[in-house]
């Protein structure tokens, strides 16, 4: 079983996209992924219960950290992945979900502000790791990337000290139309976010497939909202 | 189901452990949500905005198909603000101007 968490200080770099993009793909290998939703606007779990059309998976919605740090608890023991996506401040919640971490992904979007945040949220991984004993790495993901921009290159180089991931996200309206659709995403950005699952196995920020495919059942996702 | 070689090494903490790291890592971070205490009184916020916001918040709920009261609380949580959970919930359909664009 690995948890892998997806935060980020700032709001709006594409953290619930990228839960979206990595749970969606999972499912689709047939990969027994279970989604937790931390953030209290509940993008994630709004999208699983509305939108998503895919192989099933389970979404749950919790941002008290109380009671996220029980879930995370009692999900890690029924799939052999669990992502969880944070609200975009600094809260308790967030921080619960990197100390429960196996390794924390990080999505940046070119800009002076997001590098600064994103440098923060590694620097706080850091702290809770050495908090807990244990190793927690993570890696800043750049999104919403215009290659061929200085600004991209510019924002690629400030983040530079930072551990990085060699995939990265275009600025692509495929990513936004997954939002509305619920279809996971064809073609150029189909292929970046193989990649991106590729290089997160190759960094074993997620499990390596051994074994053949199972047959994999497309049916409604099961969203499990909790009551507060 | 794919069979599946696990990254973890070290065993997974208890909910108390992870509690107590999280604080003791930012022991400054407030709750994602406020702490309603059991208090589940609501009350009213009067708020003065020019039409074109409005018609623009309205037809943003629409397009969600949520509540405007639901966008404005999200809007806040994004910014940090603590929200009541059931605050964030989506309860009555969109009022104003009805479900359906004339």
């Amino acid at each position: 079983m690995t948890i892998l968490t997806i935060a980020s200080s700032k709001g709006g770099p594409g953290k619930t996209t990228m839960a979206e993009l990595i749970v969606g793909s999972l499912a689709s290998e047939g990969v027994n992924v279970i989604a937790l939703d931390a953030d209290p606007t509940g993008g994630l779990s709004r999208w699983a219960a509305r939108l998503y059309e895919g192989p099933t998976f389970t979404c749950h919605h919790e941002a008290d950290e109380a009671r996220l740090a029980h879930l995370i608890h009692r999900v890690s023991q029924e799939a052999d992945v669990v992502v969880v996506d944070t609200a975009g401040f600094g809260n308790r919640a967030a921080t619960v979900a990197m100390t429960a971490a196996d390794a924390v992904l990080i999505p940046m979007v070119p800009g002076e502000g997001d590098v600064t945040e994103a440098a923060r949220t590694v620097e706080l991984v850091s702290g809770v790791a050495s908090a807990a004993r244990r190793d927690i790495p993570s890696r800043v993901v750049l999104n919403r990337v215009r290659s061929a921009t200085a600004l991209s290159r510019h924002a690629a180089a400030e983040a530079g000290p930072l551990p990085k991931l060699e995939a990265s996200l275009s600025d692509l309206v495929a990513y936004g139309e997954m939002g509305f659709s619920g279809r996971m995403p064809t073609g150029k950005a189909g292929a970046e976010a193989a990649a991106l699952i590729a290089e997160l196995r190759a960094v074993g920020f997620l499990p390596a497939l051994v074994g053949k495919t199972a047959s994999v059942k497309t049916k409604y996702v099961r969203t499990v909202r909790a009551v507060r | 189901m794919k069979s599946l070689k696990s990254t973890r090494h070290a065993p997974a903490a208890s909910p108390d452990e992870m509690l107590r790291i999280a604080g003791a890592a930012a022991p400054q971070q407030p709750s994602a949500i406020a702490s309603t205490n059991g208090v589940t009184k609501s009350a009213m916020l009067s708020v003065r905005l020019t039409e074109a916001t409005l018609e623009a918040l309205a037809d943003y709920a629409l397009q969600q198909g949520t509540t405007q009261r639901r966008v404005i609380a999200e809007a806040l949580a994004s910014h940090g603000i603590q929200v009541a959970g059931r605050d964030l919930e989506d309860r009555p359909p969109p009022r104003r101007r009805g479900n359906i664009r004339t």
